[in-house]
């Protein structure tokens, strides 16, 4: 039954985002809106105690003063106590959203690039579907603790007034429960609808709007300007038939609480004529009768305020569904052990014993593979692309693991290393780079901390990222990435390229670094590269597939369906 | 706020919606302070009624307007949903047209740039803000100011200083409040406005060099600035809900504030016996029910400043002048001979030029291949050669004259560009081969299929030409997109074609075949085919080879 697991889900994403709000929110809000329904209820008092002087008791208005400036007081504090809790709940949901989103960054470096989905959905889940939180927490929660307290809190007053009064409250109020799940279950269902052709119509336009470039090519815009105009036009008139019904049901509400408020006044009014004889309506005075009727609209209003909230519950809901599978992505190195920090040779030996992997959903890649490299060897890994050059790549940086197997750098079980010491003995650098926002020595010197300006610039040098810097105003200060100079594919991978050797290590693990390049950038690149590994003693090993230029490769080993086999 | 209005004006069809909806608000708002009023006069009537204070009292006419206040408040908030929906949904459809329009008056190379960025997603989530302009904003705003404005015209007549006091107090001190509010929240609204897309780059870079990030150590270092844009937002959020809690505060003191002088005012009107006691307390009731009226106005008023960064972002599409704006040309090729004379281009910051001095010349109907590795600019040429992009220096001309003179229209209805970036929308196989050519016939449509090899995919297909491709639909691979791309093409009819790798992600095989099948659908036309391998078409006119942004004759 596939609706049962979604209810359970559902709830369960209500119980998560309570949990994740401060533990503060949720008293502090209560005590507030305790406090305001207090107020509420003293406000309605004095009012009847005034009018009750005045025109029964034919008081001088200067013998209510008293009570007017009670009452003056009363009113200022209700305002500032809805603005108190606006400013609480508008701060806490801000930090909530905050910290989630420190979370999932967290859970992104811990998860590594090879097991994370692609940013196009990373990017709207960070902002759009963190953001869609907000209604949950600076409007669904505090009307929830409103519309629990304070009808309660009216209705015992009104009982204790008029127990007929209070009677009229509870029964056109059908139960307050009851009031729930009927706005939940209708009206949620019937604004999800809504929610989903709109979101709909959203993508669709979204989707011509992508395509604006390719609309013009074709000089079809005046078309599709149609077409926005008579899609948006069916998505009315569909929308309008389901609305019609699904006001309805808010509508009923608006009914009993108007009806009731109605009828409580009429009543009265009977009551305080003489002509109603029954119950305690004989007792009603202008005193009880006011304040009863003063506490009806404040004791549907919580109550309507929550109905019109329900769909930021359920956005909020949705939202948080794909927010927690996305922290509870697996970690790439779950057995790293941050204590464990061997030293890094001056060159690393790499050894795999019976290698078990596979991407998931997939058939299995590695089935018992084994590898030895010694150290200083520099070996090339050609083969067609899917058989398995990227992924043994990235089980030796450590971007994944294998499900069985040992993969040993330096004789040390990689699983184990801590995340320094594998960084201390791994350089990878890989197809697509990216320049950050800064300048071109800003962007290597990111590869090791204690880089002083000299080595940048011996780098630089080596790496052929001097020959086009130079050419800039001011050299390697000037600035590339967002804002900055446009470079080339291959200008990029020289300047990535001097980033990742820029610290001496161990092994180097270079996974296609070519492979987006023209033939000329290429040659460049691998220039570069080769210029920077005659003079290291590092352990390499490359994926390419262009293993014929790469002359200084002391092995090449192809790598066909998971299997190696060694070709030079 | 100009552009905010101007946006949002409504047209003809619109307005008269709106007009209706707003009458109900109002209608709404009035009915639910008549209900209270009413109450209020009936029950302080009958408990004086009820001990002799006055002598006697009809029950039933009060009785009778407060249980069709009750009915009718219900029915008018119906009523203002319902045609308050019919007027956002009509106006959502002009707001959408007025966005498409101004995104189709740019040039096609700007929305090919502003294709790869964030700009178009924001763009649509920009409409979307603004689609809640009009329920959001304007409804609640006409009820509660309609039935304050209402309420003191009735006052003037009872009692003058109580509308003094209602007006200066609750509209006056109200209006203060809203307006300084949303004044005040301008500042976070920017911040928030260049705060949102700033995090979304910051994390895009940050997740595009996660690799190289992790294998350095700098990830989590690097997430600080991500993390610093996500605080500049925070702050900016937190700094405009606390501008929206000053300014229900605020709204709620003056409110409450005219409720209190309205009521010390006719209580003391009372005493000096110039008003009855029913009409003060309905009087004193209506100031109250008012301000529940007015105290949802905050938070409506707080969203004032993100719509109009949405009103502004969405006018600043169209103010780029692209070619598309060059109305007043109206030169006509006499010919149809494509000539590029020494023709260079530079992307803007880039060092080298990536066309430098390009010379190349199309006879009418003659093929041609420009051959060349991927990435050395072959998509440039292209887009100089469709009149996509302007040469820095040099020409591209047709006919003698030059593309950039030509009127804008005319070129795209003669020239066709099978573009890299050529877009398959989410729709039905017919829609997208339809775009182009828009009379085709389903055996129109079917032999372009053929003819790029694509009439065994079509016929497998269970719903045929409306089988939905994309997202929703059947997946397309993307040799068989960039085949369904080639057919579109075809289908349109343009007398000059420029093709830009069409057999990208085709087998050889596949290529071979569609390459002869191909020729009598090119017979007469002028083509231009850029690609890495030559086998697109069986035979060439002429042959170029293009390296180091310059072409020689092969």
């Amino acid at each position: 039954m596939p609706a049962t697991i979604d209810e359970s889900r559902k709830d369960d994403s209500s119980a998560w985002l309570k949990r994740q709000s401060p533990a503060w929110l949720v008293p502090s809000i209560t005590a507030l809106t305790i406090l305001e329904a207090g107020v509420v209820i003293a406000q309605a008092w004095l009012i009847t105690v005034i009018a009750f002087g005045v025109f029964v008791e034919a008081l001088a208005l200067t013998a209510v003063m008293p009570q007017m400036w009670l009452l003056l007081g009363v009113l200022g504090t209700r305002a500032l106590l809805g603005g108190a809790r606006q400013w609480l709940v508008g701060g806490a949901s801000a930090r909530v959203r905050e910290n989630l989103r420190s979370r999932l960054l967290e859970q992104f470096e811990t998860t590594g690039p090879v097991r994370l989905p692609p940013a196009g959905e990373l990017i709207p889940a960070f902002d759009e579907q963190v953001e869609a939180l907000d209604g949950f927490y600076s409007r669904f929660a505090p009307q929830r603790i409103s519309a629990m307290i304070v009808p309660l809190g009216i209705l015992i007053f009104a009982f204790y007034t008029d127990w007929l009064a209070g009677l009229l409250l509870l029964l056109t109020a059908p139960l307050i429960p009851m009031f729930m799940i009927i706005i939940g279950i209708g009206a949620e269902k019937l604004a999800r609808e809504q929610f989903r052709s709109l979101a709909r119509l959203g993508g669709w336009f979204l989707d011509q709007v992508h395509g604006a470039a390719t609309i013009r090519l074709f000089r079809a815009e005046a078309r599709v300007g149609e077409q926005v105009s008579d899609r948006t036009h069916a998505l009315r008139k569909r929308t309008m038939r389901v609305l019609r019904l699904a006001f309805l049901s808010s509508a009923v509400l608006e009914f009993f609480a108007a009806v009731a408020i109605a009828t409580l006044a009429i009543y009265i009014g009977l009551g305080l004529l003489g002509f109603l004889t029954f119950g305690p309506a004989p007792a009603l005075t202008l005193q009880s009768g006011l304040f009863l009727l003063l506490l009806a609209p404040e004791f549907f209003q919580p109550l309507r305020a929550l109905s019109q909230g329900w769909h930021d519950r359920a956005d909020a809901n949705a939202a948080a569904g794909e927010i927690r599978s996305l922290l509870e992505l697996p970690p790439a190195r779950p057995g790293a052990d941050e204590g464990f920090n061997p030293a890094a040779p001056d060159s690393c030996r790499v050894e795999l014993r019976e290698i078990e992997f596979a991407h998931p959903g997939r058939e299995p890649l590695f089935n018992g593979l084994d590898f030895d490299v010694q150290p200083g060897q520099k070996v090339v890994l050609v083969g067609p692309s899917g058989g398995g050059k990227s992924s043994l790549i990235s089980i030796l940086a450590g971007f994944v693991e294998p499900s069985d197997g040992a993969v040993l750098l330096d004789g040390q079980p990689l699983t184990r290393l801590s995340h320094a010491a594998v960084q201390a003995h791994v350089a990878w650098l890989g197809q697509h780079s990216v320049l950050f926002a800064g300048s071109i020595a800003e962007n290597i010197a990111l590869g090791w901390r204690q880089a002083t300006r000299g080595q940048i610039e011996a780098i630089a040098e080596r790496a052929r990222v001097a020959e086009f810097s130079d050419r800039l105003p001011d050299g390697l200060d000037s600035p590339v990435g967002e804002n900055g100079y446009g470079l080339s594919g291959g200008q990029v991978q020289r300047i990535a390229l001097a980033r990742a050797l820029l610290r001496p290590r161990p092994l180097i693990l270079l996974d296609e670094p070519t492979a987006s390049l023209d033939p000329e950038s290429e040659q460049l690149v691998l220039d570069a590269l080769a210029d920077l590994l005659a003079e290291r003693s590092s352990t390499v090993i490359c994926a390419t597939h262009r293993a014929a230029t790469i002359a200084w490769a002391d092995r090449v080993v192809e790598v066909r369906r998971g299997e190696l086999s060694c070709m030079r | 706020m100009h552009a905010l209005i101007r946006l949002l004006w409504p047209g003809r069809s619109t307005a008269r919606w709106m007009l209706l909806a707003a009458i109900m608000a109002l209608a709404a708002a009035l009915l639910a302070v008549v209900l209270l009023a009413v109450s209020g006069w009936l029950i302080t009537a009958s408990a004086l009624a009820g001990i002799g204070v006055i002598a006697a009292l009809d029950i039933f006419a009060p009785g009778a307007i407060i249980r069709a206040a009750a009915v009718g408040r219900t029915v008018t908030r119906y009523l203002e949903r319902l045609i308050g929906h019919e007027a956002t949904f009509r106006q959502l459809t002009e707001i959408r047209i007025r966005a498409f329009r101004r995104l189709m008056a740019q040039s096609i190379a700007r929305l090919e740039a502003l294709g790869r960025g964030d700009t178009l997603s924001r763009l649509t989530r920009d409409v979307d803000v603004l689609d809640h302009v009009f329920p959001r904003l304007v409804l609640p705003s006409v009820g509660a100011f309609g039935a304050a404005l209402l309420a003191i015209g009735y006052f003037l007549f009872q009692a003058p200083v109580a509308a003094a006091a209602l007006a200066a107090s609750l509209v006056g001190g109200g209006t203060l409040v809203l307006g300084a509010g949303t004044r005040l929240a301008r500042g976070p609204g920017r911040a928030l406005a260049e705060a949102t897309p700033a995090m979304r780059s910051a994390l895009a870079e940050w997740l595009h060099g996660v690799g190289e990030l992790i294998s350095v150590g700098r990830a989590e270092e690097r997430a600080g600035r991500v993390m610093a844009r996500v605080a500049d937002q925070v702050q900016a959020q937190i700094a405009q809900r606390r501008i929206e809690a000053m300014m229900q505060t605020g709204i709620a003191l003056f409110g409450y504030l005219a409720f209190w002088l309205v009521l010390l005012l006719v209580l003391g009107m009372y005493s000096a016996g110039s008003l009855a006691a029913p009409v003060a307390a309905g009087m004193a009731l209506v100031g109250l029910a008012l301000v529940d009226a007015w105290l949802p106005l905050a938070a409506s008023w707080n969203f004032v400043e993100t719509c109009r960064q949405a009103a502004i972002r969405v006018d600043s599409v169209g103010q780029e002048a692209g070619a598309h704006a060059r109305a007043g040309d109206t030169a006509r090729p006499s010919d149809f001979r494509l000539m590029a004379q020494q023709a260079t281009f530079r992307y803007p910051g880039a060092i080298d030029p990536v066309i430098a001095g390009v010379d190349l010349e199309l006879e009418t109907a003659e093929h041609v291949l420009v051959q060349g590795a991927s990435g050395a600019g072959k998509t440039t040429l292209g887009k100089l050669l469709a009149g996509i992009l302007v040469p820095e220096s040099g020409s591209v001309s047709l006919g003698g004259v030059d593309l950039s003179a030509l009127d804008e229209p005319w070129l795209r209805e003669h020239v066709g560009l099978l573009s890299q970036r050529s877009m398959l929308f989410q729709d039905t196989l017919a829609a997208n081969l339809r775009l182009g050519a828009p009379a085709a016939t389903d055996a129109e449509l079917i032999r372009a299929l053929h003819a790029v090899g694509l009439g065994d995919f079509v016929e497998q297909l269970t719903e045929g030409l409306d089988t939905w491709i994309g997202e929703h639909g059947r997946s397309v691979s993307g040799g068989e997109g960039r085949r369904l791309a080639l057919a579109r093409v075809l289908l349109a009819d343009f007398r000059i074609l420029v093709l830009d790798e069409p057999m990208a992600g085709v087998d050889s095989e596949t290529a071979a075949t569609v390459a002869e099948r191909l020729v009598p659908w090119l017979e007469g036309r002028s083509v231009v085919v850029l690609s890495h391998d030559p086998k697109v078409l069986v035979r060439y006119d002429r042959r170029y080879r293009f390296t180091d942004g310059s072409l020689a004759a092969d």
